[in-house]
């Protein structure tokens, strides 16, 4: 579920909206994980006392919505307290997962007014139905990894495989699946197959074939292109953010994206240039 | 009847290949062992069943959906939701074990005049991209999600939900492919006000079934639906459709 910054039919309390005023709500979430199972803890608070008093009267409640498109799973999970906590089966979400957090109506309210309202709904009541939306906190994402990290290291998230038909380019690749596909022409990934089998090599395939592949791809997410697919849902950028957070990039902050996707993409996978030149330069001399 | 999985490295090969591999998807004959001979391409997973006997289709309209996901959904009730996004297990099935029902149901020649022949490939024999639509568009997939989502085990025929999301009207394409309808309360009660306004012999065509889709989209704008029980749900739906009447 996507929130956008709708019109509602009555005020809602909002971080984008100034329909209540003077009140926020916060809505936290700690997750864990035993072996078959996701554990959340939540923690919910509104400084509108209004509201506050619609929960104690048990005519609102405190919800999170989740949502994972990958596994079609879709669930509210709602309390009348400010802490609580629900679980859900390991196996029911993966990849990423929508996280929205509401205080709703519980019942049906014919006659919704806050002392907090917007003095431009003074004297205005309106219906309400329950389930309908009261307050909303920031929407989160959360990613569940189906398994534990498998792919953490950055040269594990390509597959490399031979594209075997005639007039194909020599060098393509594809990532809008799990991994990102290096697609080599049949003559390409033959001579990569061999090279490959030589340990003082593997830096050079490193230069050529995966260097470039990555550049690309932090061009694509620093420039935050337009995607027919949601890189969100794949577990290769799920790596790859999470490597950029380690050199303090955050990849939805485009201030920490100031050095060029070169120089990162060495920062991420090593120097791999160097070991190569220095190969080359020894295989000279060999000769 | 073992149930496999392609290898992750041999379904990128397939996928990178689909173009130069167009004539072998125009051919009777299974070809992937060949494409892969002397590899390991595909492993066994711990799921065993009795062998599937799908129905063929006789045209583009006398497909057997119905039969077909009855039959699917009935054999593999047991997967988990994880096993059932897994691209790798659906990819072995439209290439080995229904390749004949893929090539009556999803013939290939009918995708080479169009546009981009691979990427209606990738739809159908593998998953694409957009990872939600993805198992409702995989020839094999799609038919037990179908049975997933309306299977209820609660009615006298538990299919009784199945055979009105594939009985007309494209409802299982505008119904799965709208994000409220993970939510299998939500669905169930769409497809049951349907079963019951067919009952009455009102008649709900593609329109008003669109404009219902339309406003149960926009009533989740404001209403979080999820928290409605069945019969609110139910009676949300009924009145959407009489007043669309």
């Amino acid at each position: 579920m996507q929130i956008n910054y709708r019109q509602f039919p009555h005020p809602v309390l909002s971080y984008f909206s100034d329909d209540v005023i003077d009140s926020d709500f916060q809505a936290s979430l700690k997750s864990s994980k035993t072996q078959n199972t996701y554990i959340f803890e939540a923690y919910c608070v509104t400084s509108c006392e209004g509201i506050n008093q619609l929960i104690e009267d048990k005519k609102a409640l405190f919800a999170f919505h989740f949502e994972c498109s990958t596994t079609r799973f879709r669930k509210v999970f709602t309390s009348f307290e400010s802490f609580f906590t629900f679980q859900l089966p390991a196996d029911s979400i993966e990849g990423k997962v929508q996280i929205c957090s509401f205080i709703l109506a519980a019942e049906d309210i014919n006659n919704y007014s806050l002392p907090e309202f917007h003095p431009d709904y003074e004297g205005h009541s309106f219906i309400v139905k329950r389930g309908d939306v009261l307050g909303i906190d920031a929407e989160r994402t959360f990613f569940a990894e189906k398994e534990i990290d498998p792919l953490k290291r950055i040269p594990s998230i390509f597959s490399v495989q031979p594209n075997r038909g005639e007039n194909v380019i020599p060098f393509d690749m594809d990532s809008s699946g799990h991994k990102i596909v290096i697609k080599l022409s049949e003559d390409n990934f033959e001579h990569y197959k061999t090279i490959s089998l030589n340990q003082n090599l593997q830096p050079l395939l490193s230069s050529l074939i995966i260097m470039p592949a990555l550049v690309s791809i932090l061009e694509m997410i620093k420039n935050a292109e337009e995607q027919d697919f949601d890189p969100e849902e794949c577990r290769w950028y799920q790596v790859i953010k999470s490597r950029l957070r380690e050199l303090e990039i955050d990849v939805e902050n485009k201030n920490t994206f100031s050095d060029s996707t070169i120089a990162v993409a060495q920062k991420l996978i090593g120097d791999p240039l160097n070991i190569s030149l220095l190969a080359l330069v020894n295989f000279e001399d060999e000769d | 009847m073992e149930l496999n999985y392609i290898s992750e490295s041999s379904l990128d090969e397939l996928k990178v290949n689909i173009l130069s591999n167009i004539e072998r998807y125009t051919s009777d004959e299974v070809w992937i062992y060949k494409f892969f001979e002397g590899t390991t391409w595909n492993f066994p997973s711990t799921i065993r069943i009795e062998n599937i006997d799908l129905h063929m289709p006789q045209s583009s309209t006398l497909h057997f959906d119905f039969e077909n996901t009855k039959k699917i959904y009935t054999s593999l009730k047991g997967l988990s939701v994880i096993q059932a996004t897994d691209e790798r297990l659906w990819t072995y099935l439209t290439h080995n074990t229904f390749w004949n029902y893929m090539r009556k149901r999803w013939p290939v020649e009918s995708y080479l005049e169009k546009e981009k022949p691979v990427e209606a490939i990738k739809e159908r024999y593998f998953f694409m991209a957009n990872r939600d639509r993805a198992l409702i568009r995989n020839g094999i997939a799609r038919l037990w999600w179908y049975g997933y989502v309306s299977y209820d085990e609660n009615r006298e025929d538990p299919f009784e939900l199945t055979k009105v999301l594939l009985s007309k009207l494209d409802i299982a394409q505008s119904l799965l492919e709208r994000s409220f309808s993970r939510n299998p309360d939500i669905t169930k009660a769409v497809l049951s006000v349907l079963k019951q306004k067919e009952l009455e012999t009102s008649f709900i065509d593609r329109e008003n079934f669109r404009s219902l889709m339309m406003y149960i989209n926009q009533l989740g704008g404001v209403t979080i639906l999820d928290t409605l029980d069945r019969e609110d749900l139910e009676e949300l739906v009924r009145e959407k459709i009489e007043a669309l009447s």
